[in-house]
């Protein structure tokens, strides 16, 4: 049998056609299996991120100093916003960062070309729902965590704040969020799971879970009624005198760790972009000042310990101004007390006297110390914007300039590096480093936090010493009718000129009074400066009742009582 | 050989029976577990909003203002120095 051309033009025909489906199969099949697959993936499944918390920083107590919180980015789409807005505007009104809200959602109608439009991430919860009862078409939110503070802002400069990164993620800055930026991030976890054509969930599919991984937690030193108390007591004295600027620094004095830091004009961390960038670095680790009278202590106590003077030596040239090369020193009310001891000389604030000390300890002699009470190198704090002035090579040490070191000018510190070096006499002479964070917690698991290395500075008996003309200083000085009656305080005021452009400014002073509590047992080392206060520029009648002020109340809260006389 | 093939065909007929069971049993599962994870979502929002309230109240701030609103007075510190004893004369 024999076929005909029709058969075997039909018998080609469906062998090519089968030629080509199993070619285009072959080609789905093979040559584009994986674009397939992993378009049938992207529509089978879904990939959700689990949200990773970022770590508490906490107080002493545990309360936190900072937490998160939720609120909500409120969007809208122009195209299906209603003309009246006006319920709307009253509530974004009553929101943080209202302003910038306000001009967005007046704005937002005649954006007609966006389906997407930000107007605030600050939606509390509250007024999520607030928004959603007014049932007003074209709005939506977004969960967007944010860091909460508890104890209002006065801790700022502590905690410093989270913002985002070139990459729109979050990143800790200044303070403890920017030292510990790492610890603090957690690490995001992803759900991945089958679902149907409804976006549900297949239960009988597969599930991949990587779980979240959640930031570390600090446990910082940072008392938060020592805290609450100095930022009460900084703002009433502030108000009182009259000062633009100001801050109070509380160690403890056995450890050298922080109890309380507080300085003003300060910022709310949680609106950080609304203030001025130049206030978010803490003055206190960050801005050095010449430290003034407060650093006749340091000196003092330096010329005991190496035996350059006693408490008993008498200065031999105290009678009048001192004149060196071209300077003439003169003490601070032009009052001399010829051949006083090296007690009265604390006692007067004697510039005069200072001079006699440097000259009796010698300029080796006291830049070594210097360096051993932390001058000229950053104490190491944990907190990311410590920033201090290095010393002057030792050649280029002028005799003017050895002679006013003496005295606190001419030489410049951060407030911290004050406080902590005053802090050394306060502890038996031994220098502390200051530090801050004490554990960090890693779910229930606490990690004790190594404290630095502690050096000698003077030995027990000069920080003796110098610990009795600083109560003596306190309790038969200038500041006397201030005092608390019946407690040992040791301290010193200092009243520091400000240098702009090569001289001192006559109307820029910095007022301070450094000093640590009880004296024969120091419970806290303390430092108050306040800037320009006015009616008196003097530390003693504005920085030293302040100190006082502070003094009373913990005396209160560590059951501290009086003693009989 | 019969009995295995009859036996592996009921086999086959009850593992097919069970598994169309299962997914119909399961089919409208995945919409329950979408809403208790919803639900879950909403329970866990109730709480940290809760959290921060307690610490909003229990803020050193507010219960001074509290303290002060309602009358109370800060503590302060009185030194007494004691009275002069009378010495008894002989």
């Amino acid at each position: 049998m024999t076929t005909s051309w029709r058969e075997n033009l039909i018998a080609w025909l469906f062998l090519v056609w089968g030629a080509v489906v199993i070619l285009r199969l072959g080609y789905w099949q093979t040559y584009k299996a994986p674009a397939l697959r992993s378009l049938a993936m992207a529509q089978q499944t879904s990939s959700i991120v689990i949200p990773a918390s970022r770590g508490q920083i906490l107080f002493s107590d545990h309360f936190p100093m900072v937490t998160n919180a939720d609120n909500y980015l409120l969007y809208v789409d122009p195209l299906k916003l209603p003309s009246n807005l006006d319920e709307l505007i009253k509530i974004v009104d009553s929101l943080p960062a209202s302003e910038s809200a306000k001009d967005i959602l007046s704005s937002a109608p005649s954006r007609t070309h966006l389906s997407w439009l930000a107007v605030t991430a600050r939606v509390s919860p509250e007024a999520k729902q607030a928004i959603n009862n007014l049932k007003i078409p074209g709005l939506g939110f977004e969960l967007s965590p944010w860091r909460s503070y508890p104890e209002s802002t006065a801790s700022a400069y502590i905690s410093g704040f989270v913002g985002k990164n070139d990459q729109s993620q979050p990143q800790g800055y200044f303070g403890l969020e920017g030292f510990y930026d790492r610890l603090l991030s957690g690490t995001f976890g992803r759900l991945i799971q089958e679902q149907d054509a409804f976006g549900l969930p297949i239960v009988i599919g597969s599930r991949h879970r990587i779980p979240p991984k959640d930031g570390n937690s600090l446990v910082t030193s940072i008392d938060r009624t020592v805290q609450f108390i100095a930022a009460q007591e900084l703002s009433a004295a502030l108000e009182k005198y009259h000062s633009p600027a100001g801050s109070i620094t509380v160690l403890e004095s056995n450890s050298g760790r922080v109890l309380a830091m507080v300085s003003e004009p300060g910022y709310d961390p949680s609106l950080y972009s609304q203030f001025d960038p130049s206030l978010y670095k803490n003055p206190i680790v960050s801005d050095s000042y010449e430290p003034g009278s407060t650093f006749k202590s340091l000196v003092m106590a330096a010329a005991l310990d190496a035996g350059a003077v006693t408490a008993q030596t008498v200065c031999d040239n105290c009678a009048g101004p001192v004149t060196i090369g071209d300077s003439t020193i003169r003490s601070f009310n032009d009052k001399y007390y010829p051949n006083s001891s090296m007690i009265d000389v604390i006692l007067h604030s004697d510039n005069v006297g200072m001079v006699f000390v440097s000259r009796k300890l010698g300029k080796r002699k006291l830049l070594e110390y210097l360096r051993r009470f932390g001058i000229g190198t950053p104490t190491g704090i944990d907190l990311q914007e410590e920033d201090v002035p290095s010393l002057r090579p030792d050649d280029q040490w002028r005799d003017i300039d050895w002679a006013t070191v003496s005295f606190g000018q001419g030489i410049a510190l951060t407030p911290l590096q004050m406080v902590a070096a005053v802090n050394a006499i306060a502890n038996s002479g031994i220098y502390t480093p200051p530090r801050v964070v004490t554990s960090i917690l890693s779910g229930l698991v606490s990690k004790p936090v190594a404290s630095p290395k502690s050096w000698r500075v003077i030995s027990v008996q000069s920080a003796a010493q110098v610990t009795q003309m600083m109560v003596n200083g306190v309790t038969d000085g200038e500041v006397r009718y201030y005092r608390p009656p019946g407690y040992l305080i040791a301290g010193k005021t200092g009243t520091a000129q400000v240098p702009i452009a090569g001289h001192y400014d006559p109307d820029k002073v910095i007022a301070s009074f450094v000093g640590f509590a009880p004296a024969d047992n120091p419970k806290f080392t303390m430092l108050v400066t306040l800037r320009d206060p006015k009616p008196s520029p003097w530390g003693s009648t504005t920085a030293a009742p302040t100190w006082f002020n502070v003094a009373r109340r913990l005396f209160s809260y560590y059951r501290i009582a009086p003693m009989v006389n | 050989m019969k009995h295995l093939k009859i036996i592996l065909i009921l086999a086959n007929l009850l593992l097919i029976t069970s598994q169309l069971i299962l997914t119909q049993f399961r089919a409208t599962d995945g919409s329950e577990l979408a809403s208790l994870e919803t639900e879950l979502a909403v329970v866990s929002a109730s709480n940290r909003q809760l959290e921060s309230q307690i610490l909003a109240a229990s803020s050193l701030n507010y219960i001074f203002q509290a303290s002060q609103e309602s009358g109370f007075r800060s503590i302060s510190i009185t030194s007494l120095a004691p009275l002069p004893v009378a010495q008894a004369q002989p």
